[in-house]
């Protein structure tokens, strides 16, 4: 067997161990994607670490001048970012790294649930051969079959909500799927994307994804077998919670009152460090910061200094 | 839509096109081969993937497919069937829809698109009704014409062909439990636990159920007094139906064991492990029995189990053999060709490639 195949064998079997224990594989699947979730949240911190940094640069004055500078030189663009990059000493691509490590163990969570409801013979005898029996309470002929009944649901089927009297059924998973996926994106974003310039290309991407990932997932938990919803559920509900708890969920995304509040007003020079003008008169552009203020801690750390700029210069 | 802005579609929908590949909606070579054949063994049906094949068993040569035009939701795995008369091949499939054939033209005379879940097992077929296992835990009764009459539920998926006895119906399902049911109303008349999953169709002989569970043992139940008469443990699981003759119970296991068992008290022999898990049903042959293992050999025995010779394909092999005449219809599980006709020395006569 291949190494992917054992590491989907490995996962396959701690869902299975969990399922043992609890005797429900709804329960089971929740219980394994919150271990999951929470095997990997150091790549979680590590990743919004990063990514906070690259937000960071994003309204460095030398990187929004660089920009107009070789606005028509691509070339010279990307070596002027390179060494700023450097000499802040922020990786661009670590903040790519976790999610790529990341990414496999979500496929693998993934096939291991497909592989544990096996829907066909095939399936089934293939499932059975990949238990470790050597672990006591993991028996194939006491294990089979999975019991796949969760509340109203079939984990091995589409999930429907029949309700009487009405002809269809409603599909009550695959919109609580879309709601959390895009309430996970909302919180996920910097709250200075919705406000940054046209041609912020990582504020349009993130735009983007916000706007297609619900209805991606959506689109999958409405044709796969339910027990991938319960596993996009969770999963979603649990990121926003880490988020919560690490304080970086952006909540003003969801409620556009919270930017009512007194703004963090931060003014532009090209003097390093120098207080921030209180007068309108002295500050001739004012940001309206709406991140969160470990946001501006980040982008401190990473220039260590404010620097105000004049709009007419 | 500039490029930029659709890269992130374009991405989401590649990621979504891969996970939905490995899930449930794929549904090639998802299982194995049902294979059967017509009463007077020329014409041999098959259900791979997603057509169902009518062969010339003469010559191996393709009668018709169904449908035409294949659609991906609904593959076809469950052993084709035959109506009592003669005059529908029953055969459903894994997008939950039940179909019924014209065994010589292959065009559609009805279909029951009312099941909520796939159809693994073979329909039973009698001279009343049609009785349909489905995975969403019911058996559906159906007329001859397609029309439902009733749905019996168990606590768990049903993937055995259901057998009767022209009194009641036995449903075993993968609950651990086989069910007798009144086949004028759907009623349960009794169940007993098994202790174990069931896959396989059980034999019904004389009031006795044979039935083998996925928990390593063979069950022999008495259907008057609705009792276990004996159990025999074997060293894997029991994937295949048992044959039977003169006494004698033939089955093999996971664990590549063939047993010959006698059926007054479940004692018998268990004869040595064959080269591969044994998933199919065996079937006897004139003077002897044919049994096949996943990895692909066939082995020809006497009734004693002594081996009488053996020959190999380079697929694998999960169904059951079917005897053509005098010669035996294998279906593999392979890339280059699902059916052949083997004589009983281990000569390919004909392979038939389905496309």
């Amino acid at each position: 067997m291949d190494i992917w195949g054992l590491f989907v064998n490995l996962l396959l079997n701690v869902l299975l161990t969990i399922y043992s224990l609890v005797g429900n594989f709804g329960i089971a699947i929740i219980l394994f994607t919150i271990l999951i979730r929470l095997a990997t949240h150091p790549l979680t911190v590590s990743q919004l670490k990063s990514s906070q940094a690259m937000q960071g640069m994003q309204t460095n004055p030398r990187w929004l001048e660089m920009q107009k500078k070789y606005k028509d030189d691509k070339e010279k663009l990307a070596q002027a970012q390179m060494d700023l990059y450097k000499e802040l000493g922020v990786n661009p691509f670590a903040s790519c790294l976790p999610t790529l490590i990341q990414f496999p163990i979500i496929i693998g969570l993934y096939q291991s649930i497909i592989k544990a409801m096996s829907v066909s013979p095939l399936e089934l005898l293939n499932m059975t051969r990949s238990i470790y029996t050597w672990i006591p309470f993991l028996k194939p002929t006491e294990i089979v079959p999975i019991k796949n009944a969760f509340l109203w649901m079939d984990l091995a089927q589409p999930e429907r909500l029949i309700i009487p009297g009405l002809s269809f059924g409603i599909p009550v998973l695959v919109i609580i799927v879309v709601i959390t996926t895009y309430l996970q994106g909302r919180l996920m974003m910097p709250a200075t994307t919705g406000s940054s310039t046209p041609n912020d290309q990582s504020a349009q991407m993130a735009n983007m994804m916000n706007l297609y990932m619900p209805f991606l997932m959506g689109w999958m938990a409405f044709s796969l077998a339910s027990g991938l919803a319960v596993y996009f559920v969770t999963s979603n509900v649990v990121g926003i919670v880490q988020y919560a708890i690490l304080g970086k969920a952006n909540w003003r995304n969801l409620i556009p009152s919270f930017s009512k509040k007194p703004a963090v007003t931060v003014t532009q020079s090209k003097k390093p460090a120098e207080p921030a003008p209180q007068s309108k008169k002295t500050a001739d552009i004012t940001v309206t910061d709406t991140r969160k203020p470990a946001i501006n801690r980040d982008q401190k750390n990473s220039e260590k200094k404010i620097i105000s700029k004049k709009k007419k210069q | 839509m500039s490029m930029k802005r659709s890269l992130p579609l374009i991405l989401l929908i590649v990621i979504g096109l891969l996970i939905s590949a490995c899930g449930s909606g794929q549904p090639m070579n998802m299982s194995w081969a049902g294979l059967s054949a017509s009463k007077d063994a020329k014409v041999a049906y098959l259900a791979n993937g997603l057509h169902v094949y009518a062969v010339n068993v003469a010559d191996g040569t393709q009668l018709w497919k169904y449908p035409e035009q294949a659609n991906a939701a609904a593959a076809f795995y469950a052993t084709p069937v035959l109506s009592q008369d003669g005059t529908q091949l029953l055969v459903g499939d894994y997008g939950n829809v039940f179909h019924s054939l014209d065994p010589q033209t292959g065009a559609e005379k009805w279909k029951y698109d009312q099941i909520k879940g796939r159809i693994v097992g073979s329909p039973l077929a009698t001279a009343d009704g049609i009785y349909v296992p489905s995975t969403d835990h019911n058996l559906y009764a159906l007329t001859l014409e397609g029309q439902f009459r009733w749905s019996f539920t168990a606590t768990h998926a049903i993937w055995a062909q259901p057998v009767t006895d022209g009194k009641l119906i036995y449903a075993a399902s993968m609950d651990h439990f086989i069910y007798a049911i009144d086949p004028q109303n759907g009623i349960e008349k009794w169940k007993l636990d098994l202790g174990g999953a069931i896959y396989a169709a059980p034999l019904l002989d004389n009031g006795v159920l044979y039935v083998g569970t996925l928990a390593n043992q063979i069950v022999a139940v008495d259907t008057l007094t609705q009792k276990i008469l004996w159990t025999y443990a074997t060293e894997g699981g029991i994937w295949g139906t048992p044959i039977l003759k003169d006494g004698k119970l033939y089955t093999g296991d996971t664990a590549g064991y063939p047993y010959i068992l006698d059926i007054k008290n479940g004692t018998g022999l268990k004869l040595p492990a064959l080269k591969g898990a044994i998933i199919a049903g065996p079937v006897f042959t004139d003077n002897g029995f044919i049994i096949v293992t996943e990895g692909g050999t066939i082995y020809f025995k006497d009734l004693e189990g002594n081996a009488v010779s053996e020959a190999s394909v380079t697929g694998k092999l999960y169904t059951s053999p079917v005897l053509a005449g005098g010669d035996v219809l294998l279906a593999e599980n392979s890339s280059s060709f699902a059916l052949q006709l083997m004589n009983v020395s281990g000569g390919q006569k004909w392979s038939f490639e389905a496309k």
